[in-house]
């Protein structure tokens, strides 16, 4: 049987996580899943390298870009 | 989007900024950057099978945990290559699951099947210490951001591996006999597989476009004494003993004074950093990973004869 995708459509993803409270939250990576469910699970197995006090994830399609390296400015 | 243009890119490189986005890269830089990743994750993906064999044989439950623990960094570190090749134009689908597995770039010594836990742990000790190397330098002087950035938790991990390479090894070497004569051997034979991780001498390099990038800070001579010296003399590996030897491994000869003799010359064999047509991984691990009908489950097998 050929391979096909679990599920056709996928979104990306940002992973956002602090490791103590006296610091900001920063990016430490993304995922790709179908849903927020899969991605959350996603993330939390992928980027267990530290014991954060907090994480989260932002589907990137959410986010507003107003300038970045590269871009017009 | 228009690509920029080489003096763009160079002046960048020169201030020491980071790229950022694939409208700052020349089509060559940005080839050199997908080469470059795509060795990382195909090593970092291979890795996973090869050391589940080993796992298996783990002397305890514990053990066996930490053996699945690193496995499952290895693949989350393959992800982390492929998700940037992937923003990078290329399909993470099509790269795991549709290439042709010959095509797969990774050192030749996972084509060597690890079959023991002493044998898994000297891995650890060696190859990781080796990928700890050469991902590190990419970590410190990349100049792509998004990969540079990503390293941050691989080589934190990387760290737990060495550990666990090297506690075992000593704990190994400390009971002596027949366990540390099997250490030995792992040493020996996985030693000359390990300088190959660094690719030609510098000097039958004619260019190295990778430096030039700034994908990578260090020349192949100088990761490969940098793991020298890290590798071995931080910690109570045993090493091999010191004098001539001749290596006959990854298509090269090598005479080397061994790990505390110095700086190692060996002759490569261009092909040497390609899946071998025979190897076991081209023939059976990788097209396991392809869903096609009638792919082989992961297989148990034997060093095949000739392996050093």
């Amino acid at each position: 049987m050929p391979y096909t995708r679990v599920h056709a459509e996928v979104h990306e993803y940002d992973v956002f996580a602090r490791k103590t409270r006296v610091e900001p939250l920063h990016q430490v990576g993304s995922v790709v899943a179908p849903d927020d469910d899969l991605a959350m699970a996603y993330a939390r197995a992928t980027y267990d390298e530290e014991r954060w006090v907090e994480m989260m994830i932002v589907p990137k399609a959410a986010i507003i870009s107003l300038w970045a390296p590269g871009g017009d400015s | 989007m228009e690509p920029a243009n080489s003096g763009a890119l160079e002046a960048l490189l020169k201030r020491g900024e980071l790229v950022e986005s694939t409208s700052e890269m020349t089509p060559d830089y940005l080839r050199e950057l997908k080469h470059t990743l795509l060795v990382s994750g195909d090593t970092e993906l291979i890795s996973a099978p090869a050391y589940y064999l080993a796992a298996r044989k783990a002397p305890s439950v514990n053990a066996f945990m930490t053996g699945i623990a690193i496995i499952q960094d290895e693949l989350a570190h393959a992800h982390i290559a492929y998700h940037i090749l992937e923003e990078l134009g290329e399909s993470q689908e099509a790269l795991i699951f549709k290439r042709d597995p010959k095509a797969f770039r990774y050192p030749y010594a996972f084509d060597v099947p690890l079959e023991s836990w002493t044998e898994l742990v000297v891995a650890n000790a060696m190859y990781d210490q080796a990928g700890f190397c050469l991902l590190g330098d990419i970590h410190e002087h990349g100049s792509y951001g998004p990969w540079k950035r990503g390293l941050v938790k691989v080589m934190a991990e990387e760290n737990f591996h060495l550990r666990n390479g090297r506690n075992w090894s000593k704990r190994i070497s400390q009971a002596g006999g027949e366990a540390r004569e099997e250490l030995q051997r792992a040493v020996d034979w996985m030693f000359p597989l390990t300088v190959e991780w660094f690719g030609l001498p510098d000097n039958l390099k004619q260019h190295s476009t990778q430096l030039d990038y700034r994908l990578k800070g260090l020349t192949n001579d100088q990761l490969r004494q940098q793991w020298l010296s890290t590798g071995f003399r931080a910690h109570s590996m045993p090493t091999r003993s010191a004098g001539t030897s001749t290596i006959r491994a990854a298509g090269m000869r090598s005479s080397s004074g061994g790990a505390s003799g110095g700086r190692a010359t060996p002759r490569w064999s261009p092909s040497s950093r390609r899946a071998s047509p025979s190897s076991r991984c081209a023939h059976e691990f990788l097209p396991a990973f392809s869903r096609r009908s009638g792919a082989p489950r992961l297989p148990a097998f034997s060093r095949r004869s000739g392996a050093p």
